[in-house]
């Protein structure tokens, strides 16, 4: 039996930018475009998605922006990314700032870990490797975080507002006198999924 | 942390991000914990070597790892326990997903928050697992 060819992660077919092209929402030189003025809003510290700078150079309307996006879920789905989708820099500072409420962490850990993931935009940027080596002198300076409690949040971070969003909700979490239940996952889960329905950005 | 928090967190935190070929073998993550937090003769670098180790051990998964190296397994089967519910519940999460019709979904709840609730509904399922 031939063997059916899902667009798996490594053909990275399920990119927007791709899709946008196998739709035919966009010639090659306009993801291009797209492509160079994203680099040049990175290279500025700006970090936006290809589909936002595709509407931002009116190259995609919102509708075909939705339409690729529909594609898109499609194809995660194909490739088994599943869960994978537009929302997951939202839900990757929310899972960060739940780690020192679960560690459990002292109010000095706490100071530590915020502090941590602050510096670690500046010093780390995405490297997991870096983030241990940060995790591991913070933990030399306060003996009670694991280097994997920084190193693990930070590496899900991306970009300034996720660092600190994270440092924050990890601080209010771990310093406010919560009762015992919300230092579980199941309830903080529940509550985010709560909060991400309330403001819209879930998707 | 409790490897039971762990296992749900790093759940969430893995559909985040892109799925390396070898995923499964982050599964190796609590294993690798027990053993390396337990030699002793490693005293205080054990728990940066956790951390180094599952980063090894799929590099565009480190933070599944690294959250599936923080908590303190107490004996072997502990951290074999929580690797199984880790690949089981990846599986489980995955076809639940699967089957989730978006039209039958208010509109608001589509996306992370039907995600989010279905793992901590998920969480209070398995939750005696967690006194195991």
């Amino acid at each position: 039996m031939k063997p059916v060819d899902h667009p798996g992660p490594g053909g990275e077919e399920w990119r927007f930018g791709k899709v946008a092209l196998k739709l035919g929402l966009v010639s090659p030189e306009e993801l291009q475009e797209a492509v160079d003025a994203q680099e040049e809003l990175r290279a500025a510290g700006i970090d936006t998605l290809i589909g936002d700078a595709m509407l931002d150079l009116r190259l995609i309307t919102a509708e075909q922006c939705e339409q690729a996006l529909a594609e898109q879920d499609r194809l995660f789905r194909l490739a088994g990314l599943v869960g994978r989708a537009r929302g997951a820099p939202t839900v990757g500072w929310l899972v960060a700032g739940m780690i020192p409420a679960l560690c459990h962490m002292p109010p000095s850990g706490v100071l530590a870990w915020s502090g941590a993931i602050l510096l670690g935009f500046a010093l780390s940027h995405g490297g997991a490797l870096r983030w241990v080596g940060l995790g591991w002198l913070t933990s030399v300076v306060a003996p009670v975080l694991h280097p994997a409690a920084i190193a693990g949040s930070g590496s899900l971070l991306r970009g300034w507002r996720t660092h600190a969003g994270a440092a924050l909700l990890g601080a209010a979490l771990g310093l406010v006198p919560l009762p015992g239940v919300m230092h579980q996952a199941g309830p903080l889960f529940l509550l985010a999924a709560g909060a991400l329905a309330l403001s819209g950005r879930g998707r | 942390m409790r490897p039971f928090d762990a296992v749900f967190l790093a759940l969430v935190a893995s559909r985040c991000l892109d799925r390396p070929k070898r995923w499964w073998l982050v599964a190796l993550a609590p294993l690798l914990a027990y053993g390396i937090g337990w030699y002793e003769p490693l005293g205080r670098f054990a728990m940066p070597l956790a951390a180094l180790a599952a980063v090894a051990l799929a590099p565009r998964w480190a933070p599944v790892g690294l959250l599936l190296v923080l908590p303190v397994y107490g004996t072997l089967i502990h951290s074999l326990g929580a690797a199984a519910t880790w690949l089981g519940l990846d599986v489980v999460f995955d076809a639940l997903l699967a089957r989730l019709d978006e039209s039958a979904i208010t509109p608001r709840l589509r996306g992370w928050p039907i995600r989010l609730a279905i793992a901590g509904i998920l969480y209070y399922t398995l939750l005696p697992l967690a006194y195991l």
